[in-house]
């Protein structure tokens, strides 16, 4: 016995000395603006530990007695060093300068520079925003969505269009945030723009492959788009003039230190010169759309922060006083966050899409509106211990669907199909583990709960499309419950200092379908939550990865490979009438479908010369019951091979230039392979669905940016870009014609172009 | 202001679409399918028979000879006659609200369909008006007027009817409109709305075609079937409601025309 009890006072000690920890904690800010920096890295050189700011800009980090260089990283800012001996608790606050006050040196420094080795994230990019205002696009119009688009394994919807595809989903599976708000229709007119006006995002993450449990509703992406704050240190602002649209954007502090502002806006103006026009008629069309973004901030004490932002948008197309398509998206989101021993998040979103057309003739006046209302509240919390983050959370959120309401003079009454609501309710939780620095392990579940809820008559038919039975709902009563786990998990094991594997597995599951007769948002578009006949779509994915960094971290390259099942996928059969169709079920089909591909990216991160080549070789699939002869079948966007390529040069702190690439396999396509005659006109014959190819696509953007020389506080930028500029006839569409008329059962095949060579010019201004 | 204008002009032509006729496109040839074109009418029945050929290329249609086709109903089998190549027909009163089932045997292949001719819906009234519109939109041909045509029935309450309503102009088929009922069971509608020029002596010829309900589900995906658009979803074959290996569709109509004759 004396033996052992100096025996566990030496054990003690050793632990006690073990335990010998001290706190480095400050705030990270904008040198500035004064703005604290949420999610700014914070790592500690010779080691792998390391943490992120929180929503206050706060961080800390516990390390042993010693001397240590912690270095700073934001998104567009240079990094900071700072050596400490850290012999007591300690507080440091940084301030980051921007990287936009010294153009000459764009190093474009995201997170730690080695992030993508040593995040568990398999398919996850951030853009920020100096990469989307640099990347050459249609119209000189920047467009987080479509330099997304460059990215690997995110595939554009169509020529112009700010729509996408990930790893083999459809349009409606990417979960679009907005500052947490979920975006149903992110476009303008027919998709051409996207809602996302650069000036008023922070940044813009995609996870395509594994996805923390925090995340739900989607199966395919989360596209996560924050808004920015605005700055405490005076009155900021930019406005820029474009060939289609301008736009502004101011922010302030209202109390410097406590409450902030951001307000942008953006219009297209097309139609402002019609008004000029001297026919009176003319006057009277429209064709614009418009969008602003706010923010305000206020801060209560350090560990405080309230913040209310939102998204109005719409767009409108009249023609004289016949024709009208209105439409838009509202967002707006009330969040408190809250630091204490642990992070807690509390939110309440409420958005809000409709649209409207209207007819006015004489002959027939109509109108047709739609919308989906969504009011959700989320609680989130963030617990980090030693090597421990740990998130759990839920959230509760309201929807509610209105399909279409018709009303018109050639109907004695009003069509109007039924509104849908549902709750769907989530909780979920989510551990990252660092275990000797070599191996990470993020592992979540989350519970999703969907619940029909009535008023509302549910129908059953028989093969023949007839109602055979009907069960009305009341108010207020359950329809139908769907319960669904959804398990989580991401593997990092680092191989040395700059390499890494990374493995990980995702479930996902959707309770809303989107019935779309075209690839472009249509006011016609139909989402539709489940119901006892449509079931959840669930999706898994597997996806593993080598990630590997070169030259101090000057390059990162990846090779990432996945494979993704999705079930309970819906289309509808064919000449199945979609408009305001009350029993447009009985005609869906269920079906699975399936992706699998290997991406490549290479990215060059720092220096004068800066970009990116991304590859992608994938197949995506389809198989249903009553299409293809329930054989499995490509969907329209498989594209065999996705090539894209981003340069950014750097000749001089005035002038700036940017290129990109892309090329893709022609969109799978359905042509007939026969043609025969009913009542003397020709019917196409076919005999599989998407068996043919449209030509290959490929386009080369290039654009060049002059910084005019600064005066007083006014910084001023001139851009120009052309578009396509070999001038490419890429086939928009293939259709088929006769010859002449003289011979018409001799046809021939006729391509569609939809944008050549366009130059634009656009004109920035900072101060 | 002139600038703008300028902008204008040069964002109008650069959002233009273009066409391009594609030189070297080629497409499969499938193998060919037999292909059944039958319709009865209420004095009589016509059935075309042929084989499909490929789709870009001219080539004569292959019509089937010496087929054996027979229609029956109300417990009466009658044979048509093969009247030229492919083409064989029967003229007689064929009944409305009468099923009817057709068998065709050509070589070793049996392709059979049945359908039903409805009782016909009436037009209540019509009215045909010069357009206020006629002066907005532009006419190059100035003997022509702008005319605003609406025709009005009242659809039966008790069942489930299916139209296609066929517009000719001096006799030439201008217009089809297919349609259920299910946006206006039991209701009086205006089923044609047409904004026309027409010039002096024209005549517009309106036919509307009580049909069954596959007759419609046929119309209805053809007009599908044609598209080849990049934004629209994938066309495919229209449902037939024939039995066995062959293409096409066999329908009856019972009908009720409008004619006009503008002075």
């Amino acid at each position: 016995m004396k033996k052992i009890i100096p025996f566990i006072f030496l054990c003690l000690c050793s632990l006690c000395t073990e335990a010998q920890k001290y706190l480095l904690s400050g705030i990270v800010k904008d040198a500035s603006t004064g703005k604290p920096l949420v999610s700014a890295s914070v790592g500690v050189e010779g080691t792998t530990k390391g943490t992120y700011t929180d929503a206050t800009g706060h961080y800390k980090i516990e390390l042993e007695k010693g001397n240590y260089v912690v270095e700073y990283w934001y998104l567009g800012y240079k990094s900071f060093k700072y050596s400490v001996s850290l012999q007591s608790n300690q507080r440091k606050d940084v301030a980051l300068q921007t990287e936009y006050l010294e153009i000459e040196k764009v190093s474009v420094v995201g997170q730690r520079p080695d992030f993508n080795v040593t995040s568990t994230n398999v398919g996850v990019q951030t853009l920020n925003m100096q990469e989307i205002k640099q990347t050459p696009v249609l119209f000189g119009e920047n467009d987080p969505l479509k330099t997304l688009q460059l990215m690997p394994g995110v595939k554009s919807a169509g020529e112009g269009g700010s729509g996408f595809y990930v790893r083999g989903g459809g349009a409606d599976q990417n979960l679009i945030l907005l500052d947490e708000a979920p975006v149903f229709n992110a476009s303008h007119m027919m998709g051409m723009f996207s809602v996302f006006n650069a000036d008023a995002l922070e940044d813009v993450k995609i996870y395509t492959g594994s996805m923390s449990s925090q995340y739900g509703g989607r199966l395919s992406s989360v596209l996560d788009v924050s808004m920015r704050e605005g700055g405490q240190e005076g009155i900021h602002g930019q406005t820029g003039i474009g060939l289609i649209s301008s736009r502004f954007e101011v922010d302030g502090p209202i109390q410097k230190g406590k409450s902030s502002f951001l307000v942008a806006g953006r219009r297209t103006y097309a139609d402002l010169f019609l008004k000029l026009s001297g026919d009176e008629e003319l006057r009277k069309t429209k064709l614009h759309f418009y969008d602003v973004n706010y923010k305000l901030t206020q801060l209560f004490g350090t560990k405080d922060r309230l913040t209310l932002s939102g998204y109005i948008g719409r767009d409108v197309f009249k023609f004289r006083d016949m024709f009208e398509m209105d439409g838009g998206n509202v967002t707006s989101t009330l969040a408190w966050i809250h630091l204490g021993k642990q992070r807690i998040v509390s939110s309440l979103v409420f958005s809000h899409f409709n649209s409207l057309m209207s007819m006015d003739l004489s002959m027939m006046d109509a109108s047709l509106k739609s919308g989906i209302t969504n009011l959700n509240w989320k609680e989130d919390f963030e617990y980090r211990w030693e090597t421990n983050t740990l998130r759990y959370g839920g959230n509760v959120a309201l929807q509610s669907f209105s399909p279409g309401k018709l009303k018109t003079s050639m109907l004695e009454k009003e069509v109007e199909l039924e509104r849908r609501t549902a709750v769907e309710a989530s909780v979920y939780v989510d551990d990252t583990q660092n275990i000797r620095d070599v191996l990470t392990i993020q592992s979540g579940l989350r519970f999703s709960n969907y619940f029909g809820i009535g008023a509302a008559t549910y129908y059953d038919y028989n093969d023949e499309h007839e109602v055979i039975d009907s069960t009305l709902f009341g108010k207020g009563e359950l329809i139908n419950h769907y319960p669904f786990l959804e398990p989580r998990l991401s593997i990092r094991y680092r191989l040395n200092e700059t390499s890494s594997l990374k493995a990980s597995y995702t479930r996902t599951t959707q309770y809303v379908h989107l019935i779309q007769s075209s690839t472009v948002a249509m006011p016609t578009d139909y989402w539709m939550p489940s119901t006892n006949k449509t079931k959840p779509q669930t999706c898994s994915q597997i996806s593993c990865g080598y990630f590997r960094n070169f030259k101090d971290n000057m390059y990162e390259s990846s090779v990432e490979l996945y494979y993704k099942k999705l079930n309970n996928q819906t289309d509808y059969e064919n000449g199945t009438n979609l408009f305001l169709n009350a029993h447009l079920e009985a005609y869906l089909l269920y079906g699975h479908g399936r992706s699998y591909g290997a991406e490549f990216f290479l990215k060059k991160r720092e220096g004068a010369l800066t970009g990116w080549i991304s590859y992608c070789l994938s197949k995506s699939e389809k198989q249903f019951q009553g299409i293809n002869s329930g054989k499995w079948y490509p969907v329209r966007y498989d594209r065999t091979h996705d090539i894209s390529i981003v340069a950014m040069y750097n000749f001089s702190e005035r002038w700036q230039a940017s290129a990109s690439w892309v090329y893709s396999t022609g969109d799978a396509v359905t042509y007939p392979s026969g043609k025969y005659y009913i009542d003397g006109e020709i019917v196409s014959y076919y005999t599989e669905r998407n068996g043919y190819r449209m030509p290959a696509y490929h386009r080369m953007d290039v654009g060049v940016t002059y910084n005019v020389p600064k005066k007083k506080r006014i910084e001023s930028q001139w851009s120009a870009s052309i578009y396509n500029v070999y001038n490419r006839k890429n086939a928009y569409m293939i259709y088929f014609e006769p010859v002449d008329e003289e011979n018409p059962d001799v046809l021939q095949a006729v391509k569609v172009t939809l944008f050549p060579i366009i130059p634009s010019v656009s004109w920035n201004c900072k101060f | 202001m002139k600038w703008k204008f300028d902008i204008l002009f040069l964002l109008m032509v650069l959002c233009c679409s273009c066409t391009e006729v594609i030189d070297d496109f080629s497409l499969n040839t499938a193998d060919e399918r037999i292909v059944v074109d039958a319709t009865i009418s209420p004095d009589k029945a016509i059935v075309i028979l042929s084989k499909t050929t490929s789709y870009l290329d001219a080539t004569e249609i292959p019509y089937l000879s010496g087929a054996q086709v027979t229609i029956s109903f109300n417990d009466k089998i009658v044979t048509l006659t093969e009247d030229s190549v492919g083409h064989y027909s029967k003229t007689m009163d064929f009944p409305t609200a009468t099923n009817y089932e057709l068998v065709v045997t050509i070589g070793d292949e049996h392709v059979s369909a049945r359908t039903y001719m409805p009782e016909p819906v009436l037009w209540d009234s019509a009215s045909v008006a010069v357009s206020q519109y006629a002066e907005l939109i532009p006419n190059k041909d100035t003997t022509k007027v702008l005319y605003e045509v609406f025709a009005y029935m009242t659809d039966p309450k008790s069942e489930a009817n299916y139209y296609r309503v066929e517009t000719f102009i001096n006799d030439t088929l201008e217009a089809t409109e297919t349609t259920d009922d299910a946006y206006f069971n039991g209701q009086t509608v205006q089923l044609l709305t047409m904004l026309y020029f027409f010039d002096k002596d024209d005549t517009l010829t309106v036919s509307m075609k009580s049909i069954d309900k596959a007759a419609y589900e046929f119309f209805n995906t053809l007009a599908l079937s044609n598209s080849s658009s990049a934004m629209f979803s994938a066309p495919d074959n229209p449902k037939s409601n024939l039995q066995g290996n062959a293409l096409g569709r066999f329908y009856a109509y019972s009908i009720d025309t409008l004619m006009f004759t503008f002075k």
